[in-house]
């Protein structure tokens, strides 16, 4: 039994059968000599050998509860329709072997403040900004985990390109368009061609200039923007139109590498305008402090935005 | 190279190797059976295709490992009569959807049990026991250390030797 063989020998043991287990493992003498040194060993060999065959065992037994199990609950919820499901699921089940050069996903991660850009095979572009993560899934398909991403994708009507982002997909009708999932939630913007969100679902099909919101669990709306404007966080622009200071201070955040953060009562002060990022972080909080009516201070590592009194409600 | 020539070769390496085959497979526990073996695995060589062996003395000792397994285990299931635990797929005494549903049981606690160790260790076990990719192979692929690889192996075996432990308690 088990409970005879010492941890010590135990460890030992395992240690033989993975490396016998190993196709390079030449090692043959010297685990004769192991084997000989003892007369423990040779039980607690085979002890350890008949755990790892009935191990080894059970995941072959049943794939399909594998395929069940692998998902792990703290992640994102892939709820899609129909024949999508498959697909999901392996997306989910891949999830564990994020390694670059690996068969599988590729995960892609920027700091705060950093830039990424790179290209796909088939000419498709996709821009990182600041603290984002995307991970690769195959040639035509992303997931956005966390940040912003601008996606130039080459359109191609037999395999439209996907990006998932926290349960919801969206699909390219030929297109450059700009994504963001942050603490504020959801925003799709498209500076040419078409996406189309939730298409198995909502199938909401924005154009041009169409940008979608979705905050928290609440109901997408679709606003309307400049389609100029999709993606000019690249060239130090940020543009809003009734924003709140709650997203602002997000996107600075991203696009600097410094924490900016919306204190109380400024959640109904909307900003319309464009802020520049350009010329260093205490620049630029000097600016939008201005420009939104706000008092910046600073607050730990990064900085908070206060509500004047007697600002413009 | 023909079939031959190439399986001849093999031959003449057992020839060769045999004393060191010998107290391998004694070591191994194979008692009396030991010349057994040798005459199992010559069969055997002489029976397969010719293909290109890298290191023919390792393939021959593998080889020998794998022919007393099969030995070992033939008279394991002899000996037993009482079904193993593990073998409750194979069972004709359990209705299958029992069976099928303990197993899944048991899958589930194991997978848990690797996840609890962390995705590397997970991604490690699998690599290797189940995609039968090397160390050196698994630890280019993420980049770390061998000595990282064979550290995430140890855990992943230490932890899921104990899940069978308590599986046979059950």
């Amino acid at each position: 039994m088990n409970g005879q063989v010492s941890d010590y020998l135990a460890e030992d043991a395992r240690g033989w059968v993975i490396r016998l287990q190993d196709t390079a493992f030449a090692d043959w003498d010297a685990f004769a000599e192991w084997l000989e040194r003892d007369p423990a060993h040779l039980p607690a060999y085979n002890s350890a050998l008949e755990a790892d065959e009935a191990m080894a065992g059970l995941f072959r037994l049943a794939p399909a509860a594998a395929a069940q199990t692998a998902v792990r609950p703290s992640r994102r919820l892939f709820l899609i329709s129909g024949g999508a499901v498959a697909a999901a699921l392996a997306v989910v089940i891949g999830w564990t072997s994020l390694v670059p050069g690996a068969k599988g996903p590729v995960e892609y991660r920027t700091a705060p403040g950093e830039r990424q850009e790179f290209a796909l095979a088939d000419g498709s572009r996709i821009v990182l900004n600041g603290d984002t993560r995307v991970a690769l899934i195959d040639k035509r398909h992303a997931e956005l985990i966390e940040g912003e991403a601008l996606f130039e994708v080459r359109h191609d009507a037999a395999r439209p390109f996907i990006v998932k982002t926290g349960g919801v997909t969206l699909e390219d009708a030929g297109t450059v368009f700009n994504v963001v999932r942050d603490e504020t939630g959801l925003r799709v913007s498209v500076a040419e061609g078409a996406v189309i969100y939730q298409p198995q679902a909502d199938a909401v099909r924005l154009a041009p200039g169409d940008a979608l919101s979705v905050a928290g669990a609440g109901r997408p709306e679709v606003t309307r923007t400049m389609a100029a404007d999709v993606g000019s966080w690249r060239g130090g622009q940020l543009v809003y139109r009734n924003a709140t200071l709650e997203r602002v201070a997000a996107d600075v955040s991203r696009n600097l590498g410094i924490q900016v953060r919306a204190g109380k009562g400024t959640g109904d002060i909307p900003f319309t305008g464009t802020i520049s990022t350009q010329g260093g972080p205490g620049a630029v909080i000097e600016r939008i402090a201005a420009l939104t009516g706000t008092r910046a201070t600073r607050a730990g590592n990064g900085w908070m935005l206060d509500a004047i009194d007697g600002a413009p409600r | 190279m023909d079939s031959s020539s190439q399986t001849g070769g093999l031959q003449r390496v057992l020839e060769n190797e045999r004393p060191r085959l010998l107290r391998f497979l004694a070591a191994r526990g194979a008692g009396d059976d030991a010349e057994d073996v040798l005459q199992d695995l010559w069969h055997k060589i002489s029976g397969v295709e010719a293909r290109p062996v890298a290191d023919p003395v390792s393939y021959l000792f593998r080889a020998a490992e794998n022919v007393l397994r099969d030995r070992q285990r033939a008279s394991l299931s002899r000996d037993r009569r009482q079904h193993e635990w593990h073998d409750l797929a194979g069972s004709d005494d359990a209705p299958q959807g029992e069976r099928v549903l303990i197993a899944r049981e048991r899958l589930r606690e194991a997978e848990a049990t690797l996840l609890a160790l962390g995705p590397r260790v997970d991604q490690i076990f699998r690599r290797y026991r189940l995609d039968g990719l090397g160390q050196a192979a698994i630890a280019r692929e993420l980049g770390i250390s061998l000595s990282s690889v064979e550290k995430d192996l140890q855990k992943a075996y230490r932890a899921l030797a104990q899940l069978k432990d308590k599986f046979d308690a059950e």
